[in-house]
């Protein structure tokens, strides 16, 4: 019921129902891009555009499900297009055991992730992209298997099989980590 | 496998980032421009009426009428008897039931703040149309089912008020009754011969331990062209206008659908209210009309003037046809809810004015339910406790 009200609220240009959309789901949304994209500063882009897009886009708006699923498929397909960009660019990953929580151009930029963060993005960094979405969306978003296979347009079962193997591949990262 | 996915999850749901305000600016200022542009951009549209709105599409009229269809019966919520109990009902009814039709005038709060409710009553049935809004509602008090028709797009629907609805109905029916009734009967104070309405009245006044009664009647038929009640020094109603006997129109109260009308085949229910159906009433208040501030007082007459502009907030929504419904549903069962605080007599205090949705340190609404020691206590975050009367908010 709230979701819908601040968003009937930005709709009727509430800089306040707004803002608290983007303190409700930031923290969200970021986690989710810096653990796709492995890049701080552009996972912060990405959150940046996706509520940038929002408003431009909300008075077309309709909220059918949860705000939060809505606005993390959003940073979800944001984050595969910027990787798409980034491969077709021909630009080169960042080391994958670097870890992915630095900057610090400003006192004000600061940007702090915690151990786990730093744990969890340095890990995801080592799988495939998809696999990472897949594991991210239906841990961390709670998505269905259904709705990620019709988010990256694939098969039920091949989204069911790019999460077993990258959860597999996880297991040994950590597991690995944790003997070192 | 199901170990792995504990792990991860564990370390998802510790994982944590704070970004600085720095990052938060940009994207703020940035989405918050975008915002203005398009706030700007709309205000610059022509401004089409509000009710054409609503009545183009007739599913989101429904949830609308739901609202209005709510706060309208409830006004009429009336609990026991303000004569006392000494006069049967037999005697009570008598004479008013030999008057097969009854037309009059009904306004909740001070007249002229309000829209005013005509009704016209035909035995047990009723046609009630308000001032402010088209919607037509014929309530059948037997099968205690009514009808809503809205002219403008021409749909229908079926409602069921069993319980408060019908009983608070059927209430006012027989307080005209009882009130005519007893006229001669109850220790009144004479108020003496004034033009009321435009006619040349007598008045009487009676005061019962919750209520005070004031009639307006015909000099030489004595019978009551006005009512005034006051229900716990703050709650005023006003029939008025009354009159008995006119001719009407069977078809006026007929509850089969009309030709060229279509039948809305989603089920509503008013049966059922709670104090959360008042909560998220509360809160429907406060952000979709006030913008995150609680309204300065709450009355019926308040009510009745916002639900309308309820009814349109919710279409502006863009919510499912059933969500829609489900919204005016809870927002006009939260009023059943505040409407029967009154006649029971159950000690009630709001306290939102100039207090945000979201504050949880101030109370906005306190209330002492029947038969229990202490206070349910509503607060800016609409959160609930129970709270003893000595530590009730000063």
């Amino acid at each position: 019921m709230e979701d819908k009200l601040l968003v009937l609220r930005c709709k009727r240009g509430s800089k306040e129902a707004l803002t608290r959309i983007y303190q409700k789901y930031k923290r969200d949304l970021l986690l989710l891009a810096v653990a796709l994209l492995k890049d701080v500063s552009i996972a912060e882009d990405v959150v940046h555009d996706v509520f940038v897009r929002f408003v431009e886009d909300v008075h077309n708006f309709r909220l059918t499900g949860s705000l939060k699923g809505y606005l993390l498929t959003c940073t979800a397909n944001c984050a595969r297009n910027r990787n798409r960009a980034a491969f077709i660019a021909g630009s080169v990953e960042a080391d994958p055991e670097e870890s992915a929580c630095f900057r610090s151009d400003e006192p004000a930029e600061v940007v702090i992730c915690n151990e786990q963060l730093q744990r969890l993005s340095a890990a995801m960094a080592q799988l495939p992209y998809e696999q990472r979405e897949v594991i991210m969306l239906h841990l961390h978003a709670a998505m269905t298997f259904d709705t990620i296979a019709e988010l990256q347009e694939i098969s039920v079962n091949t989204a069911k099989s790019r999460y077993r193997y990258g959860l597999d591949k996880l297991r040994l990262i950590l597991n690995h980590e944790a003997e070192k | 496998m199901k170990s792995a996915d504990d792990k991860i999850k564990v370390l998802i749901n510790e994982a944590n980032i704070e970004t600085g305000y720095g990052a938060d600016e940009r994207t703020l200022a940035d989405a918050l421009s975008s915002l203005e542009k398009m706030r700007q951009k709309r205000l610059t549209r022509s401004q089409q009426n509000v009710w054409r709105i609503i009545m183009k599409n007739p599913i989101t009229k429904l949830a609308a009428a739901a609202v209005i269809i709510v706060a309208v019966s409830l006004v009429v919520y009336f609990v026991g008897n303000p004569f006392g109990s000494n006069v049967t009902f037999a005697q009570v009814i008598q004479p008013i039931l030999n008057a097969r039709t009854v037309v009059l005038d009904f306004i909740a709060g001070p007249e002229g703040k309000g829209p005013v409710i005509h009704d016209i009553i035909v035995g047990n049935r009723i046609r009630r149309t308000i001032s402010n809004m088209e919607t037509i509602m014929i309530i059948d008090l037997d099968s205690a089912r009514m009808l809503t028709l809205d002219p403008p797009s021409k749909g229908a629907a079926y409602i069921d008020i069993q319980g408060p609805l019908q009983e608070g109905t059927k209430n006012l029916i027989d307080f005209v009754r009882k009130t005519i009734t007893n006229l001669r009967d109850l220790p009144v104070q004479k108020l003496g011969q004034h033009n009321i309405d435009g006619r040349n009245a007598i008045g009487f006044q009676a005061s019962g331990p919750n209520e005070k009664v004031t009639i307006w009647a015909d000099p030489q038929t004595a019978k009551p062209i006005r009512i005034e009640l006051l229900l716990a020094q703050k709650s005023l109603y006003i029939l008025k206008n009354i009159e008995f006997d006119v001719p009407v129109d069977d078809s006026l109260v007929c509850m089969e659908v009309p030709a060229g009308y279509t039948l809305s085949k989603t089920e509503v229910n008013l049966r059922d209210f709670t104090e959360k159906d008042f909560i998220e009433a509360l809160r429907m208040w406060a952000d979709l009309l006030l913008d995150g501030n609680f309204p300065e007082n709450i009355n019926v007459e308040d009510f009745l003037k916002l639900t309308p502009l309820v009814g349109e907030k919710i279409r502006q929504l863009n919510v499912s046809d059933v969500e829609g419904t489900r919204l005016g549903m809870t927002f006009g069962r939260g009023i059943i809810f505040f409407q029967q605080l009154d006649p029971y007599g159950i000690d009630w205090h709001y306290a939102g004015k100039g207090v945000k949705l979201g504050d949880a340190n101030k109370a906005i609404f306190w209330y002492r339910p029947k038969d229990s020691q202490s206070y349910r206590v509503i607060y800016g975050d609409l959160s609930v406790k129970d709270v003893p009367p000595e530590n009730l908010p000063k």
